[in-house]
């Protein structure tokens, strides 16, 4: 199992100057200047809830991608995903009701359906919707808005729409330009084009578990760096800074939107933590909070970067946040806050 | 069936480099089982993220099998050590956390005290049926606090009168103002760590002395209602206010966090 690429790229070369930088500054200010010992230890408790909350969903998006990769062959994926691409995509955003995983769990998915020759756009959907439209997410989302059901409809419905639309919009881009090949990263050189994978018995678990090891350290460290870095947003941020604008119908959407990304809150529970923020942020900040949070946060954009290129990553980063950006402030115009 | 594996055409012989990577995922096991095994988890988590906790470790075990297996089995490429490194790195956090308490999540809640007197309004669809007997003397603990709390917040006037006895530990804030006046707070975690808000009581000891901030007590008196002007509302609000007889310093205290329960 292993295999790291002997030589880091310059991914890697600006991946550990950010996560060891958070702790130096961390260090350095608090420990050093402030004697702040406090928030040290804020820093260590919000790590390790991150880490707790999303490691098992990254440990069983690997263990599926694995499976994938071991189990099912490129025909097979190439023959159920339909050629049109509006069908393509709508059949990709609603594939989260039969598999429940989080933001965490999808990227590895995505990357090992995009080698087994998924379309783009089919990827791009069943990153941004999987997260969100699936039976956990839906149900938490119940549970905490039982006496604002409308957010369940919005949040559905403005979740799938966006998932549709930046799906569309990049079927019509160049995957060659856009997805980076996993020998790249020297990843997965095993799984050569028309090289047939599928293979049963207890070798094939073997198999199964070596590539669930690959997936996760390659993963991981994308993961762990951006559990740090929003750890250390975090503890040098003050929550207070977010409730000053919360009432503002314009300025709490891009807040609440810029929350998301920092906080990186699992999507499973999220609506809770939205929930909590009701009487503090108007309607559509909260719902922008939970469409733009499962699609896009500070820790999953660095496990996006070795699946797609830099460009893709703005250009869904972007795209993601304009969508929210316009659902929230168009449920504030409907709403107008008290 | 043709398969290929690059590994096995490789030299078997024992690789030191893979049974570190094998050290790695055992350490984020072992981690994970602490952190259930302690029952410090329930600092982190709701304990409904308890489940997939467990799967993770397990997840993570299996995976350090299969690690410590390919070390013995295969020569494999070495990873960077500035890789391990990474993963290595989140450990620093754990005597850090080791050695915190549930106070610090309390300072950090402060600032959420204010919505946390109107955050029960918001979500009584979501508790269970408050279990407050018809009659008699109300008493908060782990498996009803919430409940309880709720059902109070939502209709202080209906529970105007009735004795209550509750533990929390003692919260002071300029929205808690007037002499004798506290909050019996309790830490409410709606789904981890970096949510957690404190809720109370409202209370009111004139005849004696307020023990300091963030110490645990036992409080019993009767309810009554007040009015507050909170920071996000429309106007003052009408809250409980527990005018407390009988105050009593713990040493320790069952349970730190509530837990909505869905």
């Amino acid at each position: 199992m292993r295999p790291l690429s002997k030589i880091p790229d310059i991914r890697l070369i600006t991946l550990y100057p950010l996560a060891f930088g958070c702790i130096l500054v961390l260090l350095v200010k608090f420990a050093i200047v402030d004697h702040d010992t406090a928030a040290l230890q804020r820093f260590s408790i919000i790590t390790l809830t991150l880490l707790v909350e999303a490691l098992p969903f990254l440990l069983l998006g690997t263990f599926l991608s694995s499976i994938l990769h071991v189990y099912v062959s490129e025909e097979l994926i190439r023959r159920l995903i339909p050629r049109s691409p509006l069908l393509a995509v709508l059949a990709a955003s609603v594939m989260g009701l039969a598999l429940p995983v989080c933001d965490c769990g999808t990227v590895p998915i995505v990357r090992r359906l995009l080698a087994k020759g998924a379309p783009l756009h089919v990827g791009v959907t069943f990153l941004l919707a999987v997260p969100m439209i699936n039976p956990v997410v839906l149900l938490s989302t119940w549970f905490a808005f039982a006496q604002k059901p409308q957010m369940i409809l919005y949040r559905v419905g403005f979740g799938a729409a966006t998932a549709i639309l930046i799906g569309l919009l990049t079927s019509t881009l160049d995957a060659k330009y856009e997805v980076r090949p996993q020998s790249d990263d020297g990843q997965d050189s095993s799984d050569v084009e028309g090289e047939p994978t599928v293979l049963r018995t207890t070798h094939g678990i073997g198999e199964v578990l070596r590539h669930a090891g690959d997936d996760f350290f390659d993963m991981g460290r994308y993961f762990l760096a951006g559990v740090l870095l929003s750890a250390f947003v975090q503890t040098v941020l003050p929550a207070q800074s977010l409730s000053a604008i919360g009432h503002d119908p314009i300025l709490s959407v891009p807040l609440m939107i810029a929350a998301a990304y920092v906080l990186s809150v699992c999507s499973q529970a999220d609506a809770f933590i939205a929930q909590s923020f009701l009487t503090q942020f108007t309607p559509g900040a909260i719902l922008a909070f939970i469409l733009f949070g499962p699609m896009v946060d500070m820790k999953n954009t660095l496990m996006l970067v070795p699946v797609f290129r830099r460009r893709l990553i703005l250009l869904l980063i972007g795209m993601t946040a304009g969508c929210s950006l316009a659902a929230g402030l168009w449920l504030n115009l409907q709403v107008p806050p008290a | 069936m043709n398969t290929r594996n690059p590994h096995e055409s490789g030299t078997r012989r024992f690789s030191p480099q893979e049974l570190l990577w094998a050290g790695v995922l055992l350490a984020y096991s072992v981690l994970f089982g602490y952190l259930l095994v302690s029952g410090r988890i329930r600092d982190l988590v709701h304990p409904r993220f308890v489940p997939f906790t467990v799967m993770g470790a397990l997840c993570l075990l299996l995976l350090s099998g299969a690690q410590i297996a390919s070390a013995v089995r295969r020569r494999q490429p070495r990873p960077p050590r500035s890789v391990l490194a990474l993963f290595l790195l989140p450990f620093v956090a754990v005597p850090l956390f080791v050695a915190s308490s549930s106070s610090i999540l309390a300072g950090d809640a402060n600032v959420t005290i204010a919505s946390a007197f109107s955050s029960a309004a918001g979500v009584s669809g979501v508790a269970s049926a408050a279990p407050i007997p018809a009659t008699g003397p109300i008493v908060l603990n782990r498996e009803n606090y919430y409940s309880v709390y709720t059902a109070i917040y939502d209709s202080p006037a209906a529970y105007t009168g009735r004795r209550v006895t509750v533990t929390g530990f003692v919260y002071k804030s300029p929205l808690v103002q007037g002499p004798g006046r506290f909050l019996t707070a309790r830490e409410l975690m709606w789904c981890c760590a970096v949510d957690v808000a404190t809720i109370g009581f409202l209370s009111d000891f004139s005849g004696g002395t307020i023990p300091a901030a963030d110490t645990w007590v036992t409080v019993s008196g009767t309810l009554a209602t007040t009015t507050m002007t909170l920071p996000e509302g429309n106007g003052p609000s009408t809250v409980p206010l527990l005018l407390v007889d009988t105050l009593r310093v713990m040493k320790s205290h069952d349970f730190t966090f509530v837990y909505p329960t869905f």
